[in-house]
């Protein structure tokens, strides 16, 4: 309606419009009455009437605006639009989910509204309102505001100009009304648009009720997944050109692989087969649990009490049902898993050969080998290389090499040698890696009975091979008839290349000589060794010192050489071929042989010079031949191979691996320099015996060791016999075995009385022979042996008595304590002897000590005449008899229990000795007498409830601890190899 | 084509002697493998144990992988051992197979 208005009229009445709302804030009532009517007849179509009634009523204030003013066109457009209006109103669509701007907003806009309560003049109201106006017309015709209206209804249908001033006068007379409601907005209803409902049916869709845990992981897992995918779209994107054909490949090669059963499938799933080798693994750790235990923690307890003698405890034993009746010809621990270790069978036997394989064993599950390797012939020998722990070199018996990678699927060699490129015409009987030749090309050295070492060298699928030594043999004495010479090659079975000069290494043969050879001199040996009178079975470089080798030979030696010298420096004689030898990686001093009997010695040189600290059967039946022996890097264990296709792992006891302790004042050298100083000063002893008798910190041993050497080969004679058994110690003990639940027999047997075996010879003073003795004596007084011993003795007499008197005294002491130790491991006889021997010696001792007060002193002295009885007693006077058992008091047992029994019964025994020692002695030292009470105070210590009640808690706490224990040996389980 | 399948079969073949060895060896009562979406693949015990246990076991697994991931996303769970007064069941979860193996253990 408004637009139409606009249209007809000009821009004057809208401006008249305006300031008639202005007024009508201002004025009384009278101008209200006049707004209003304006704005009816505004809002009414009445253009003519509104001019004149404008122009006649002009209220006071009115601006008189000139004619030409007045005329002036003010243009004005109209538009619908309402400027206050909001032009951007948003409402939420529920169809689309978004916010929409609404296109058309409400124009309408209402500036005055009053709803007007009109009531018809007719009606009863009104004409009661009538009569009462009528009533009181004068007084208050103002305020009555029906009047009012009727007067406005009056004057909005007046056309004349009296009812224009009417409301100016009186508004007293209204009497024409015809139009009594004036409502012109009637009109405008009509544009109301008509509403309309539309709906229309769409199917349901369709809820799913979904839930589902969020946790981190799921959250990291499904980033992960995403990160991956974009990773491929973008390698696919990458390959996508050129690649079409490989897809449709794949594409067909899994759903071949699809196809199958269950089992298939598994197969196919890497992570399964893991899961599967844990699981054997634990199993295999749960059933030797007690091995595994041992493996880490078992310290053999009696090695604190026994000063140079170790033993072996037997761990797990390696068997694989097909390598039976094979030989163990090689062993070699892995150079970077510690755990793992590579094993090659065949045979030995020249009539008997037949197939071989290599074996790889890990610690972790030794039931069954972790890889198989099958081969046609023989497996000689292998290596795994130092810097690639996959790679593995082998030697055949049919003489050809292969170099594996153990870590591949498929089981075939990498490379192999053919008859076409070099391979070698005998057995390969050691391969050894080398360092990366200029090129970097893996390279490895192979020797056979052929009489050719040969270098090896990997080039990319190719084996190159390069002839380094031609083990020529020295011109035969007679030369052949056509005087033709003929070089016949030797037979070379073992080599070991120097760990500090490249070039240099040394060659084992057949003949039982051994070549220091050199890579650049092909045609000639630097020197030769005649060392052993049969075949050479192994030589090894010193781990430490790069002058000493060991080498060990089928003439039951073993033999520990230096590069410069052309004798021996020590000579063993094992009592059997030796199979093989190995210096300990741990120590200079110690090395390790087995033996055709079945035996592993080990050797301490820094300990005993003359005899194995531990000489022990290990393999389970008779008449099997240790043929490999390996010690582990890491760990404190030797590996030993039979001929029967087993492999046993034994732990060296804690006095087998001894480090000599720091002296006082001195830092605790380490490393490899010391372990060569220590080595040196042992070889010092044996080459200039002279420099180390003056040296005061040797000892006793030294001196011992300085005579024994100094006199030359008889005297090697000697030592020969002082390795042997001792023929006194019996060899059918047993030991009752914790693991085993059964008595085993030792293997280790105590050598104990070996250095006395002169003591045969003592007769007791009033024996027949020795009267025959004293007869003699008697009439060649001069001539008689120990007479320059006796010489000495004639000049201090008694005190030198004395002297020996209370050494004696000490000595029994000593020598039960030790026998009681011994009580398991010895046999009642040999304790019995050797108590009979001790009270002989005594007895003679007093019984001369008679002759001395009654007789001459001077020949009887020392009846027995042997300087060897001098040395005997300064080696056992050990004053530290009370101070060395002292501390066992407080030493937790904490391993075996038989350790404790034993431990315990001991005491009580040594205690018991100890008591009649005292009442024989009576009150001679107080400090025994003191310890024995305090013992006795621990002993019933222990049954008090509290201590128990500790002892408890101890138990748990121990529990906890072998957990713990077990726990830190699964990291070898789950480190993959 | 031929390689890889020859190769999938001898993999077939040492799993299938892996899992022999597992069943004789020393003190194993029982074994099982079932796949992730619940069918089996092996069982060495009766039908109602294996149903029973392997719920239950499979409950049990699940929520201490959750555990061990909850704590550190890019950890997780690779072996169960659960030491019971009669026996030790061995649990290996795996991504697509889950194994339990029943082992008595020594009496000591």
């Amino acid at each position: 309606m408004p637009g139409k208005v606009a249209e007809k009229k000009a821009a004057a009445p809208t401006l008249a419009g305006i300031t008639v709302q202005r007024r009508l804030s201002q004025l009384p009532r009278q101008s209200i009455i006049a707004g209003f009517r304006d704005e009816d007849q505004d809002l009414g179509n009445m253009p003519d009437l509104l001019d004149e009634g404008l122009r006649a009523v002009r209220p006071d204030d009115q601006l008189k605006l000139t004619d030409a003013e007045l005329n002036e066109e003010h243009t004005r457009i109209l538009t619908a639009r309402n400027p206050n209006a909001a032009e951007n109103i948003v409402r939420f669509s529920y169809k689309e989910r978004t916010f929409k701007p609404i296109p058309q907003v409400d124009q309408l806009a209402v500036h005055f509204q009053l709803d007007g309560n009109l009531i018809h003049r007719d009606s009863e109201e009104g004409k009661r309102q009538l009569i009462r106006d009528a009533g009181e017309h004068a007084a208050e015709e103002a305020e009555a505001p029906v009047a009012v209206v009727q007067e406005i209804a009056k004057e909005g249908d007046d056309d004349d100009e009296d009812k224009v001033k009417k409301p100016a006068t009186t508004g007293g007379k209204g009497k024409k009304l015809t139009n009594q409601f004036n409502f012109s907005e009637r009109a405008s209803q009509t544009y109301n648009n008509p509403c309309r409902d539309r709906e229309t049916f769409v199917e349901q869709t369709p809820r799913v009720v979904f839930s589902d845990n969020v946790s981190q992981w799921s959250i990291f897992d499904a980033y992960n997944e995403d990160f991956d995918q974009q990773q491929k779209a973008k390698e696919k994107e990458h390959k996508k050109i050129g690649a079409k054909k490989d897809d449709e490949r794949k594409k067909k090669f899994v759903v071949t692989e699809q196809s199958g059963d269950d089992m298939a499938k598994l197969a196919r799933s890497k992570s399964a087969s893991i899961s599967l080798k844990i699981l054997e693994r634990m199993i295999n750790q749960n059933t030797f649990d007690d091995i595994a235990q041992d493996f880490k923690y078992w310290e053999d307890a009696a090695d604190e009490y026994r000063e140079q003698e170790g033993s072996l405890l037997p761990l797990w034993v390696f068997q694989y049902e097909l390598a039976k009746k094979l030989a163990c010809t090689n062993l070699a621990w892995n150079t970077f898993y510690t755990d793992l270790f590579a094993v090659s069978f065949g045979s030995y036997d020249f009539l008997k050969q037949s197939r071989g394989m290599f074996l790889i064993y890990s610690l972790k599950n030794p039931s069954f080998p972790e890889n198989i390797f099958f081969a046609d012939t023989g497996v000689m020998c292998l290596d795994f290389h130092p810097n690639h722990p996959n790679l593995l070199c082998s030697g055949f018996y049919d003489g050809s090499v292969a170099v594996y990678n153990i870590a591949e699927e498929n089981k075939r060699p990498k490379y192999q040698s053919t008859a076409r490129n070099g391979k070698h015409t005998d057995p390969v009987w050691q391969v050894r890696w080398q360092k990366d030749d200029l090129d970097g090309n893996l390279n490895f050295y192979s020797i056979s009975s052929d009489g050719r070492i040969v270098c090896w060298t990997l080039v990319k699928s190719d084996l190159m091979y390069s002839d380094v030594v031609q083990l020529k043999l020295e011109k035969p004495a007679t030369e052949s008839d056509e005087g033709v010479s003929l070089t016949t090659l030797g037979c070379g079975t073992c080599f070991d290349f120097n760990k500090q000069q490249d070039y240099l290494f040394i060659v084992g043969t057949e003949e039982g000589k051994i070549h220091k050879c050199s890579k650049s001199y092909n045609n000639q040996y630097l020197d030769t060794f005649y060392a052993h009178n049969m075949a050479v079975y192994a030589v090894r470089w010193n781990t430490f010192h790069s002058k000493i080798f060991i080498s060990c030979s089928a003439d039951w030696t073993v033999k520990v050489w230096d590069i410069n010298f052309k004798d021996p420096l020590f000579v063993y004689d094992l009592g059997s071929a030796v199979g093989d030898a190995a210096w300990a990686p741990y120590s200079s001093t110690v090395f390790a042989a087995c033996t055709a009997d079945g035996k592993v010695f080990v050797f301490d040189l820094n300990v005993n010079k003359y005899e194995p600290l531990a000489e022990q059967i290990i393999v389970q039946k008779k008449r099997t031949k240790l043929t490999h022996i390996a010690f582990n890097q890491h760990f404190p264990i030797i590996l030993a191979g039979d001929d029967r296709g087993n492999i046993t792992s034994v732990k060296l006891s804690p006095n087998l691996r001894k480090k000599p302790k720091a002296k006082k004042g001195q830092e605790v050298a380490d490393g490899s320099e010391f372990e060569i100083a220590k080595l040196d000063k042992i070889l010092a002893l044996i080459r200039d015996p002279d420099d180390a008798k003056t040296k005061p910190t040797q000892g006793q041993q030294s001196t011992t060791a300085a005579a024994n050497t100094n006199s030359g080969d008889p005297e090697q004679e000697l030592t020969r016999i002082l390795t042997t058994e001792n023929p006194h110690g019996s060899k059918n003990l047993v030991m009752f075995s914790n693991r085993d639940k059964q008595f085993v027999p030792l293997g280790n047997l105590e050598q104990l009385i070996i250095h006395y075996s002169y003591e045969g010879n003592l007769i007791p003073i009033d024996s027949e022979e020795a009267k025959i003795y004293l007869q003699n004596e008697k009439n060649h007084k001069n001539r008689i042996l120990p007479t320059a011993l006796l010489d000495t003795y004639k000049t201090k007499e008694k005190t030198s008595i004395e002297i020996k008197t209370s050494n004696e005294n000490v000595e029994p002491v000593h020598q039960i304590g030790e026998e009681d130790e011994q009580q398991t491991v010895t046999s009642e006889i040999t304790e019995q002897s050797e108590f009979n021997e001790l009270i002989d010696d005594s007895k003679t001792i007093l019984k001369v000590d008679n002759l001395l007060s009654i007789e001459k002193p001077k020949k009887l002295l020392n009846r027995f005449n042997f300087c060897e009885q001098g040395i005997q007693t300064y080696t056992s006077t050990k004053k530290e008899v009370i101070t060395q058992t002292d501390p066992i008091i407080r030493q937790k047992f904490v391993g075996l229990a038989n350790q404790r029994i034993i431990y315990q019964e001991y005491m009580i025994d040594y205690e018991k000795q100890q008591k009649n020692k005292d009442k024989g002695k009576q009150k001679v030292s107080y400090g025994s007498n003191k310890s024995v009470v305090e013992k006795q105070l621990v002993k019933t210590d222990r049954l008090k409830p509290e201590t128990i009640v500790k002892r408890h808690q101890v138990q748990i706490l121990k529990g906890i601890e072998r957990v713990l224990n077990q726990n830190r040996y699964q990291e070898l389980i789950y480190s993959t190899a | 084509m031929s390689s890889t399948s020859t190769l999938a079969s001898t993999q077939q073949a040492e799993i299938e002697e892996t899992i022999k060895r597992i069943q004789t060896h020393k003190g194993v009562q029982g074994f099982i493998l079932t796949s992730n979406d619940g069918s089996f693949v092996r069982s060495t015990i009766d039908n109602s144990t294996t149903m029973s246990l392997t719920s239950l076991i499979r409950t049990l697994s699940d929520k201490a992988k959750s555990c061990v991931r909850d704590l550190d996303p890019q950890n997780d769970l690779t072996f169960l051992r659960i030491r019971t007064k009669k026996q030790e069941i061995l649990v290996a979860p795996d991504k697509d197979y889950l194994t339990i193996v029943l082992q008595a253990h020594e009496q000591s």
